[in-house]
């Protein structure tokens, strides 16, 4: 009999701590879900069709004139855009989903190119592609820069691929664009966005 | 010749000091009037017998106006008809009556202002009571019990329904319920029949009498607790005819009515002085309503304080239930029907899960009965000694006082509703998980209301018209545009949010005409709406008079503002007639 009470005490402790163990797991889990985004990978594009709905590739206006925020060095081209605190937006896709081509939404992939001189760790921007409803994004997913470990002092080639969600209403907006949200300088050109259907 | 203090004593000593200590523990922080406190809502409603006896003499002008509200309504003062309205019986303030006056007596000699019986030292003789009568009852069921077993397994069992069960809860922080004063009655009343079953003294029999009568003041269901008196102990049908005929007898059949009436007299005053008519139902728009369609699974398996899930060692109870009548040992029968009689009582009664209760609390009184069952099963596995049998004996029993403690504790002594659905495993799930029983997943995946749990309706007052399951549905508001169904806010959800949030109800329109509602969904910062949708509804219910199934996949839009809420209602511009029933929101956190 006392035995028996000594090993149902020590299985139950044995429960305790493997609960307790457990819990932490989950906790841990959750903490490290609100670190991490959600990316999307269009893996196989056989049987799509491809059509450009946004390119900017920043060759029109003089780079002298301050408030265009351009730079005379580009990708492809002669000019760029420079990005600051006082330029923190790119142009890139904007479209209301009325206006999107009839026949499934599909996908969009976004590509841009950036440079920059300073620590790849300490490109604080983002290449983002979400939606707006009534003025709330929804859906809203990006590739931070200074994650996904850049070269500095040439271009570097930046991509990202989404799935067009169904939206609540055609009034909605579809959009990409970088967001640079640190303190010096990046350069950013050929700025496009392809829409990608099943035929 | 100087009395040797026993071990059983010593037992039960530290018993009541650890009770009360834990009694204590669990009030001291709890303010007079907040529903952690010993008098709040139905325990106020209990209670308020003698404060309006002994300080107002039921003149309502005299007690303060908000009483009623600060109380948490388990009363109320009509000052126009200057009348008093409590549902409940006054058996519970006959019981604490001692305690009362002890509590006044203490106030006036140490100079304490009493407040009309709700100062903080009459909260805490309340407490004292409970505990009081919980150390008696589960001597006097230990006395009782050792008429069938060893001592061990008298300790033992009384030591698990203590700790293992909602007894625990409604004895140390639920005290002035009714419930650990039917115990106690209970426990004696089993404890007095089986000495007068040994011997058939007068006393006995008086004792007997003035304890079912006191405990149908408490719990007029309680009546069922005078069928023992003709089966306990009984050989055949021939005995249960000797015992009726015994009760039958002139003088015993008067003693015990007279013995009623006395005790029920204080009742049946206080029911003239509130309706006019000597006897009165004071629980108007309850009753056993479910006698048609009796909620038995519910009862016994429900989330919503299911017997089994919340004292899972009830589980052990049915099973000495069972192993006894197998054996035909003797009461198995008689513990089985009190057993079925219970059980009927509850599924029957229109609420069903008892509002906001820790688990049945309706069984509570009857644990004393179902001790002997629990015995029995105990007993038979310990004296097979049979190690791995004895060992999973014991885990299982530790394992369930665990469960029930920390559930108290970490759980119900701050809740004291469940918040779900009447079959939301995935709810209960989570509520093991934040009680910390379970490593449950910390994300909610599903909220299921079928709108028959108070507690989670959306509504003011439900509907009993059109009804997809159980006993009640959503009608839309005829008044206003739109009638909630559900409401959560973002925080509640933990970060990172839900991406997307599948709704699914069902709605039935009376009519053929469409309704020009929709189901609708909105995101909100107080009253500004942020972000909404709507499901048009009369493409999906078409048929009159049929439920049919309205769905969609709603957008939670990237927020970074935790105190946004979610709101699902149905949107009804035209206030047509639309009844919901069962509502099932799904939370997903991706979009893949």
């Amino acid at each position: 009999m006392f035995f028996s009470l000594l090993s149902a005490a020590g299985l139950l402790s044995l429960f305790i701590v493997l609960n307790s163990y457990l819990h932490e797991g989950s906790l841990e889990k959750s903490r490290k879900a609100g670190e991490f985004h959600e990316t999307e990978h269009l893996t196989d594009t056989a049987g799509m069709v491809t059509s450009r709905v946004a390119f900017h590739d920043f060759e029109a206006g003089d780079p002298a004139d301050p408030a265009l925020h351009l730079a005379a060095i580009g990708h492809t081209g002669k000019q760029s855009l420079k990005m600051s605190s006082a330029m923190p937006f790119s142009p890139g896709l904007w479209t209301r989903f009325r206006d999107l081509p009839a026949g499934g939404h599909g996908w969009i992939r976004a590509t841009g190119y950036v440079w920059f001189s300073c620590l790849p760790g300490d490109v604080k921007c983002s290449l983002v592609a979400t939606c707006n409803h009534q003025g709330a994004n929804f859906k809203y997913m990006f590739i931070a820069l200074e994650k996904e470990n850049l070269v500095p002092n040439r271009w570097n080639k930046i991509t990202i691929d989404y799935r067009i969600p169904e939206p609540p209403l055609g009034e909605d907006i579809l959009q990409v664009y970088f967001w640079y949200r640190g303190n010096g300088e990046m350069l950013a050109d050929d700025i496009g966005v392809e829409l990608l259907r099943v035929k | 010749m100087k009395k040797k203090f026993s071990a059983g004593n010593w037992f039960f000593y530290l018993l009541f000091c650890t009770s009360l200590v834990l009694t204590w523990f669990f009030h001291k922080d709890a303010g007079r009037f907040n529903d952690r406190g010993e008098l709040w809502s139905d325990r106020a409603g209990y209670y308020i017998y003698l404060p309006a006896t002994f300080f107002y003499h039921f003149d309502t002008r005299r007690m303060p106006a908000d009483l009623d509200i600060v109380t948490g309504g388990g009363f109320s003062i009509d000052t126009v008809k200057n009348k008093l309205d409590t549902k409940y019986t006054c058996g519970v303030a006959l019981m604490v009556a001692p305690f009362f006056f002890t509590a006044g007596l203490v106030s006036r000699l140490c100079g304490f202002d009493d407040e009309n019986g709700f100062s903080m030292l009459y909260m805490r003789f309340m407490g004292l009571a409970a505990v009081v009568y919980l150390l008696l009852g589960l001597w006097f069921l230990k006395k009782f019990l050792c008429f069938y077993y060893d001592p061990l397994t008298c300790y033992a069992v009384i030591t698990l329904i203590f700790l293992g069960t909602n007894l625990f809860f409604y004895a140390l922080i639920d005290g002035m319920m009714s419930h650990v004063f039917s115990f106690f009655l209970f426990s004696l009343f089993l404890y007095a029949l089986k000495r007068y079953l040994l011997l058939p003294a007068r006393s006995w029999f008086m004792l007997l009498s003035f304890l079912l009568a006191l405990s149908i003041l408490i719990r007029p269901t309680n009546i069922i607790l005078g069928f023992l008196f003709f089966t306990w102990d009984a050989t055949g049908t021939a005995e249960w005819t000797r015992r009726l005929k015994q009760l039958l007898k002139p003088s015993h059949l008067f003693f015990f009515l007279a013995v009623l009436f006395v005790l029920f007299l204080p009742q049946l005053v206080y029911w003239k002085y509130l309706s006019g008519h000597w006897l009165h139902f004071s629980y108007q728009g309850e009753g056993f309503t479910n006698w048609r369609h009796p909620k038995f699974a519910a009862v016994l398996f429900s989330p919503v304080n299911g017997l089994f899930p919340y004292t899972p060692v009830a589980l052990l109870f049915v099973a000495g239930m069972f192993m006894m009548l197998y054996r035909k040992a003797r009461n198995g029968l008689s513990a089985a029907t009190m057993f079925v009689l219970v059980t009927i009582t509850c599924a029957t009664w229109k609420m069903w899960y008892f509002g906001c209760s820790f688990g049945q609390r309706s069984y509570i009184e009857y644990y004393a009965i179902m001790a002997v069952p629990f015995g029995y099963f105990i007993n038979h596995v310990f004296t097979r000694r049979n190690f791995i049998a004895t060992t999973a004996l014991f885990f299982v029993l530790f394992l369930f006082i665990y469960v029930n403690l920390r559930f108290t504790v970490a759980g119900y002594r701050y809740e004291r509703c469940y918040y779900g659905s009447t079959w939301d495993w995935d709810h209960f799930y989570h509520t093991l998980g934040k009680t910390g029983i379970l490593a449950a997943d910390c994300r909610t995946t599903t909220f299921e209301n079928d709108f028959e749990n108070m507690a989670i309706l959306p509504v003011v007052r439900p509907s009993q018209v059109f009804t997809r399951s159980g006993q009640y549905s959503v009608a839309a508001d005829k008044k206003v545009e739109e009638t909630p169904l559900f409401s959560t806010r973002l925080d509640e959800l933990g970060y990172p949010y839900p991406k997307r949030i599948g709704v699914e109800v069902w709605m039935l329109k009376p009519g053929s005409r469409p309704t020009g509602a929709s189901l609708g969904y909105s995101l909100n910062n107080g009253a500004k709406v942020l972000f909404s949708e709507e499901q048009p509804v009369d493409s999906l219910v078409r048929a009159p008079l049929t439920w049919a199934r309205v769905y969609k996949t709603f957008i939670v839009p990237d927020v970074n503002d935790s105190s946004l809420q979610i709101r699902i209602f149905i949107k009804n511009p035209k206030h047509a007639l639309l009844f919901a029933d069962d509502l099932l929101v799904r939370y997903r956190y991706s979009w893949n």
